[in-house]
């Protein structure tokens, strides 16, 4: 077709409605977040530094196995290697890893799903988008899932892309035998980066579904996070003495699950009050803040869509 | 017959928005008219399946209450309001909702481009589509609704904000769909002109119920004793001669007559043999789709 044929012509193609349709807004909604130069920054920000980390560490690791001279390489790594070694044993080295790193994953997390999930609905509220896609054979479902894999894509591409790199690093460097032996930690360590995933996502989708402005939806999904996180240590530390109050504040809830998952030796856990933690206090903490999030929503999409 | 409703209604808590709304809407182009707040949007919405309702509707042979994403597959939508995606370009925003109605995401993409041109706005695909101008964004939507070339078109105020070049430019897109491109069309508006440019039939709505509908010839040919007489000679005469018989003649030529109720075109006959004027043209005066609108909207309601 010539490029300035300006005729209408008949599509002659056949349309299927089907669940892509939820793929096609990710996509979309995707191409369109990653314009945002924080969000970009912040989800390629997170698995650089694992691999940065971990290849020191492995990296110090491997050169201790091997027997070389000295000359050219600084003179304590051998001797960090032989240390970190001997202290957690070759599994036990990518769970620490792991769970030193996890904590400032989870807090920069809640950056990450603000600013990506605050827009997603509460932008098509504003913009009166919500007439334009449901005049289309999508169902509810569709947008809603659609939402959903646009934040999982920058949630997951933060939180579950360190553990992934960290694993990689450790095979490449390890040396023969390290993927499959070191298999079971790294499956573990994606159980709290997953968690994590859903309950920041359908809170803040959840968020998203309550306003009109993106900015608020901001505001209301960190004041929601830091009001739980600082009730649940105000309950549990001055009001009750009781550590089960921590179940309150989702954080707590899933660092006491990470600790759970990827247990290192006692002496390197800084915090133990978090581990005091009842554990299925903390996954019916986690369940209930995401089953309510997803409630929220459901009830919320449908109200929406009748006044779009 | 492409759209039907039986016994239509439609409440929001105490406000009646449809009042049993029975219509049959054939093929072509047909007018949706009707005051702010007569119910056209809210008869769209239910007609999309958006909005439950009591009553019984089919659309292309679908019931839009029991299989709403049948009949969005094959229609296309033109909301009325604001209301593109922000932050996409133009062709962008296209080829997303064609993917939505179930298109490959290739086919889309091309077909955009296509649409983008068909509606003039193929130098401005790669815009962001929150800066088109609002003519702009009219044109936009109506490249939504037509890029997975649906067999029928709701378009809702489509000329909404345009100016008068805008309009009719707007208006013959529309129109050629219609009459090139065989598709269907309601349209949606509170301009008249708008619509008897386009359609062929009207719907008259009036606080959520139909007052008027049927082919818009039909609906202007009705008699309003109101005629236009050129004569050749003697036109101080006739027109006394005119006034004499109880009629009431413009002082301009031709001359518009208003016969007496009861009165037929005899007595512009009569007036003639007794001025000994010479009619050279007689005719009758169409009511405007106007005069058929107003008597619509200020008749007593039935309800």
């Amino acid at each position: 077709m010539p490029v300035d044929d300006a005729s209408y012509r008949a599509w002659d193609g056949q349309a299927r409605p089907s669940a892509m349709a939820s793929v096609a807004i990710a996509s979309t909604m995707v191409r369109r977040l990653l314009r945002q130069r924080l969000l970009k920054a912040l989800v390629i920000f997170a698995p650089v530094i694992a691999c940065v980390v971990a290849s020191l560490v492995f990296g110090l690791i491997a050169e201790g196995k091997v027997r070389i001279d000295g000359a050219g390489r600084p003179p304590s790594a051998p001797d960090i290697a032989s240390a970190v070694r001997t202290m957690f044993g070759d599994s036990n080295l990518l769970a620490y890893l792991n769970r030193m790193f996890f904590p400032s994953l989870l807090s920069l997390a809640v950056i990450v799903a603000a600013f990506a999930g605050a827009p997603l609905i509460a932008e098509d509220r504003r913009s009166r988008s919500l007439a334009l896609y449901f005049s289309r054979p999508i169902r509810h479902f569709d947008y809603v899932a659609g939402k959903f894999l646009t934040l999982f894509f920058f949630l997951g591409l933060f939180l579950l892309a360190p553990p992934i790199c960290m694993y990689l690093t450790d095979c490449a460097l390890s040396g023969e035998g390290t993927a499959a032996a070191h298999l079971g930690t790294f499956g573990r360590s994606l159980i709290p980066g997953a968690v994590a995933c859903c309950l920041y996502g359908a809170l803040a989708i959840g968020v998203s579904s309550l306003v009109e402005r993106t900015n608020h939806a901001v505001l209301v999904f960190f004041g929601i996070i830091m009001l739980a996180f600082f009730a649940g240590n105000m309950l549990a530390r001055g009001v009750f003495r009781d550590p089960s109050w921590l179940a309150v504040s989702p954080f707590s809830a899933i660092q006491r699950i990470t600790s759970d998952v990827l247990p290192i030796p006692r002496q390197f856990v800084q915090d133990n009050y978090v581990a005091s933690l009842d554990l299925s206090a903390a996954w019916w903490s986690v369940s209930l803040w995401t089953g309510g999030s997803l409630a929220m929503l459901i009830w919320r999409i449908r109200k929406v869509e009748v006044v779009a | 017959m492409i759209l039907q409703t039986n016994h239509l209604s439609k409440s929001f808590g105490t406000t009646v928005a449809l009042d049993d709304v029975t219509l049959e809407i054939g093929a072509g182009a047909t007018g949706l008219l009707g005051p702010n707040g007569a119910g056209k949007t809210t008869l769209l919405r239910v007609l999309l399946g958006l909005l439950p309702a009591k009553g019984t509707a089919s659309v292309l042979g679908v019931d839009p209450m029991r299989s709403p994403r049948e009949v969005r597959a094959r229609l296309g939508y033109m909301p009325e309001s604001e209301c593109l995606v922000p932050g996409l370009y133009g062709v962008d925003t296209v080829s997303f909702m064609g993917r939505l109605a179930g298109m490959p995401a290739r086919a889309a993409f091309k077909r955009a481009h296509e649409v983008m041109y068909f509606v003039g706005l193929g130098e401005e695909r790669y815009r962001d589509a929150s800066e088109y101008s609002t003519g702009m964004q009219q044109r936009l939507k109506l490249a939504i609704a037509l890029v997975h070339d649906p067999e029928l078109l709701f378009l809702d105020e489509p000329t909404n904000g345009l100016d008068p070049r805008g309009r009719d430019e707007m208006l013959t897109l529309i129109a050629e769909l219609a009459r090139d491109h065989q598709k269907h069309i309601l349209l949606s508006s509170h301009l008249l002109k708008d619509v008897e440019l386009v359609c062929r039939e009207v719907v008259m709505l009036r606080g959520g119920s139909v007052a008027r509908r049927g082919d818009i010839k039909e609906l202007t040919a009705g008699q309003t004793g109101a005629y236009l007489v050129t004569v050749a000679n003697h036109d101080a005469e006739f027109r006394a001669s005119l006034t004499e018989l109880g009629a009431v003649a413009s002082a301009k030529s031709p001359v518009h007559v208003v016969l007496p109720l009861g009165a037929t075109t005899e007595l512009i006959f009569e007036a003639s043999r007794r001025s000994q004027a010479r009619v050279k043209g007689l005719m009758a005066v169409r009511r405007s789709l106007e005069d058929v609108f107003l008597d619509a909207v200020e008749e007593p309601h039935a309800g």
